[in-house]
């Protein structure tokens, strides 16, 4: 009796949970909702993170937020438990990157401008950084690795200098620039 | 080890678990079924990691299937001497997965290589731990620390790098819970822990840098503390912890817990969190149900249903996540994991809607 019981609460938990899924009306792939700052600049189509790859137009720094940190990164990168300290989280992720040297590997920037074969970020991103396991965490085991479409869209912001968001930013939620 | 003295621990081991009502194994769920604390099996009395004797004793007798004959080497326990003992882990995955609008994809990998070492410097007094992750990638310290006892092991002092206390120590650190706390086996953090266990409590307090393992660049600090009622057929936690860093707060309160009904174990867990460290502040919401089934010796079928709602401001955005995963123990040192997960989120996010599988073989000694 206690038995059933027990497997009665614990699927009329999961069905309840199971209803729970978000419809995402009104929402970006991010989970943003439509015409919020957050969203302005990601645009619609899958966040799979695919990106648009390298087509020599210049790629700014809030393509990369919208489409690879904050749907991916940001998922465990964020907060003050942030994994090695780095917040990838809208705002804040381009301060704890360019120019700060990582913790794995103190020797390397996480992003070094114009050299993204010496930007650890890209390194973990690509698999061959040194130290630790291929970001994002689980890749390719509970989940996929970037595509290399988008591991290029990266690197071609590092080469182009990593230029920062218009008018600058560090601080949270300056959204929308491209 | 010779044949008297492994009658000896398989004897204290029975007794031990016949006074105790139960049977053991690893990870929350065995801890429940057996209606211990996890520091019963683990070297670190907040769980996870190195085995102690008991907990060696146990996987190589309770948990396997079939126990294979080991001649004259008897149990491992780990002892290269006195007062120095090793072991480790080793899980190798092939997994599967199908995300909408990319390609299949399945890969053989290492998941998780680790070592453990223990030094018990003065015996049942003072030690020193190590949990030195070997693989994937470079090497990496997950918990080194120095842990002294006071009061007849009701007491504990620990300082170093170490895994926080809060909720339930699963072994997936992609579980909703784990991801949305901020606290799993990738974010253990410098500080100092004090720990209580007497009777049916257990507890912890930590304080910590609040930067997982990063260095520190603020006076800030995180303060974890869990308190769990233990009996033998359920228990009740409470978890709490406040991160005050640099560009805010990040406050969680958590209530976990579960029970027993005959070879099934229940296993909930419950996490609020309100982070003033993005602008505007982010509330969530992340939920776990477990159900472990015994249904043979040696097996073991986990069935997993999980929720997050990563923004209670913004609706329709809620996530879930199932699993279903059969563990099986052939034999000692070695299980085999079978599962599968359903990931349903918002249906423009594709990695919010992925299936993976994988089949597991986790080697441990």
């Amino acid at each position: 009796m206690r038995q059933l019981v027990a497997v009665s609460l614990w699927l009329a938990g999961a069905l309840l949970l199971s209803a729970c899924a978000g419809s995402g009306d009104g929402l970006d792939q991010n989970g943003q909702p439509i015409g919020s700052s957050s969203s302005s600049s990601s645009g619609g189509g899958s966040s799979s993170g695919s990106g648009s790859g390298s087509s020599g137009a210049t790629v700014s720094f809030q393509t990369i937020q919208d489409q690879v940190f904050t749907p991916i990164c940001a998922q465990c990168h964020a907060g003050a438990s942030a994994p090695q300290g780095l917040q990838l989280s809208q705002g804040e992720a381009y301060a704890m990157i360019v120019g700060v040297p990582s913790q794995e590997q103190p020797a390397l920037k996480r992003i070094a401008p114009g050299d993204p074969d010496n930007s650890y970020l890209v390194q973990k991103i690509m698999g061959t950084a040194a130290v630790g396991a291929q970001m994002p965490a689980g890749c390719p085991i509970t989940q996929p690795c970037l595509t290399t479409a988008t591991i290029d869209l990266i690197r071609q912001w590092v080469s182009e200098g990593a230029p920062p968001p218009p008018s600058s930013s560090n601080d949270a939620g300056n959204p929308g620039e491209q | 080890m010779n044949l008297r003295a492994l009658k000896f621990w398989s004897l204290c081991l029975l007794l031990a678990t016949q006074l105790l009502g139960v049977h053991a194994h690893a990870e929350p769920y065995l801890a429940l079924r057996e209606g211990l604390p996890c520091g019963a099996c683990h070297v670190n009395p907040t769980g996870g990691g190195m085995r102690n004797t008991y907990g060696d004793v146990y996987s190589q007798t309770q948990m396997p299937q079939q126990q294979v004959d080991l001649g004259g080497r008897g149990l491992w326990l780990g002892n290269l001497t006195d007062f120095l003992r090793v072991g480790g882990n080793l899980r190798d995955d092939f997994t599967w997965n199908d995300t909408p609008h990319q390609k299949k994809a399945d890969s053989f990998a290492i998941d998780d290589f680790r070592i453990y070492g223990v030094a018990d410097v003065i015996q049942n007094r003072l030690q020193l731990y190590v949990d030195e992750r070997l693989a994937p990638g470079g090497t990496q310290s997950r918990e080194a620390y120095g842990l002294l006892w006071l009061d007849q092991h009701q007491v504990y002092i620990k300082a170093g790098q170490m895994y926080l206390p809060y909720g339930l120590r699963l072994q997936d650190d992609e579980a909703f819970v784990r991801q949305a706390t901020g606290i799993n086996y990738t974010t253990p953090d410098n500080g100092a822990e004090f720990g209580y266990q007497h009777g049916s409590w257990n507890a912890q307090l930590a304080i910590t840098n609040g930067t997982a393992g990063a260095a520190e660049n603020n006076q800030g600090k995180q303060v974890t503390g869990s308190a769990v009622y233990i009996k033998p057929g359920w228990r009740l936690g409470v978890s709490y912890s406040d991160n005050d860093g640099t560009v805010g707060k990040r406050q969680m309160g958590g209530l976990f817990g579960g029970f027993r009904t005959g070879p099934v174990a229940w296993l909930a867990e419950v996490d609020y969190i309100a982070d003033h460290t993005v602008a505007p502040r982010v509330d969530e919401y992340a939920g776990l149900l477990e159900a472990d089934w015994a249904f043979l010796r040696g097996n073991n079928l986990k069935l997993t249903a999980e929720y997050l709602d990563p923004d209670t401001h913004i609706a329709h955005n809620n996530q879930n996540r199932f699993s279903i995963v059969w563990e099986y123990t052939p034999m000692q040192f070695l299980q085999t994991r079978l599962g599968v997960r359903k990931l349903d989120g918002i249906p423009q996010n594709d990695l919010q809607n992925a299936t993976e599988g994988f089949l597991e073989a986790h080697v441990f000694f």
